[in-house]
């Protein structure tokens, strides 16, 4: 049985539990844990090796007080709103899931897919870590690893504003011209949206919770965070504050 | 006194895109020589760390030698979403405008 944790915080305090989690899984002092969360207020992360002035529209973030930090995983930039997206992260022990890394994109990508499935609607895994419903992305995952364990962070937007979304983020030219559309607006969805009517994040937190155990084959128990957790996420949490961890490229 | 070395900088950028992903490779360049290279983008690296030692290994080489330095990191480093091979033609693609 995993534990799950659902909480909400700031850019900083999400990604300062998120890498004291696998911290602590690699030293198998955490039990396998899916955590469902928020980020109150908005705001952005960034893949780890993307240059600031590359995935963000800097002066649209400052000018709307939008808080961003850098992810210790690869990948995209993502606008997580308050109202409108869940954020997920599975940690585990790699043995758990699989070793081959682009098996466990996928295993742990389902979970997203089966709790779109509780909605009526059918969503496609589009490697390495897309979801798709209609062929519009609707929810983004990466994944950073140690020796032993990994974490697979992603979202799940059910509400998002794709306005304020589409603001804060650059996509290369040349990226939207491969998903053959002009804009991020025209190649995002939501649930809400492709439902046609507004949803709950109460909703989209019981359809991950069953979607996850139907993906990882597990039960879940409602938990807490140990006492290392919450001293090293306070300890990391100043990294993802400060201007070096940001703007390191 | 003796007439003082020309030393030609150049800071140079490439972009290559690989399936749903981005490469970038922005390089400086002086007098023929890779004095920094940063590798960006939003592809996937594992270790992550490792592309410090990527772009390290980089430094101070000439760019005939990049194919045969980045080889060296097959087998200890996996890429998702970009390869060793992008990762080559796009910094050779960015000095070669270097030198234009």
């Amino acid at each position: 049985m995993w534990r799950l944790i659902i909480d909400e915080g700031d850019v900083y305090w999400n990604m300062a539990v998120d890498e004291a989690m696998l911290l602590l899984r690699d030293s198998n002092i955490i039990p396998n844990t899916l955590r469902l969360y928020v980020f109150k207020p908005s705001a952005v992360t960034i893949g780890y090796f993307q240059r600031v002035e590359d995935a963000v529209n800097l002066e649209f973030l400052r000018s709307n007080n939008i808080g961003f930090t850098r992810r210790i995983s690869g990948g995209g930039s993502v606008y997580h709103d308050v109202n409108g997206e869940v954020t997920y992260s599975v940690v585990a022990s790699i043995k758990d899931i699989s070793t081959n890394i682009m098996d466990s994109y996928r295993i742990i990508c389902s979970g997203i897919i089966y709790a779109i499935k509780e909605f009526g609607l059918n969503a496609d895994f589009i490697p390495i870590n897309d979801v798709v419903i209609n062929g519009r992305k609707v929810s983004g995952s990466a994944q950073s690893r140690r020796k032993n364990a990994l974490l697979q962070h992603g979202t799940l937007m059910y509400n998002t504003d794709l306005i304020t979304l589409s603001k804060s983020l650059r996509a290369p030219k040349e990226k939207l011209s491969v998903h053959r559309v002009t804009s991020i607006l025209e190649r995002v969805t939501t649930i809400s949206r492709e439902l046609g009517r507004t949803v709950s994040k109460d909703e989209v937190i019981s359809a991950l919770i069953k979607g996850f155990s139907k993906a990882l084959n597990t039960d879940f128990y409602r938990g807490h965070y140990t006492r290392e957790e919450l001293e090293l996420a306070n300890k990391l949490i100043e990294k993802y504050r400060s201007v070096e961890w940001v703007f390191q490229r | 006194m003796g007439i003082p070395e020309v030393v030609f900088m150049k800071v140079c950028t490439s972009t290559k895109r690989v399936g749903g992903k981005t490469v970038k490779v922005d390089i400086e360049v002086v007098n023929d020589t890779i004095v920094k290279v940063v590798i960006s983008g939003d592809f996937f690296l594992y270790p992550e760390e490792a592309i410090h030692d990527i772009e390290s290994s980089l430094t101070g080489r000439k760019v005939s030698e990049v194919a045969s330095i980045l080889d060296g990191f097959r087998g200890s480093v996996e890429f998702l979403g970009a390869s060793i091979d992008d990762l080559v033609s796009a910094v050779i693609d960015a000095y070669t405008s270097c030198q234009e």
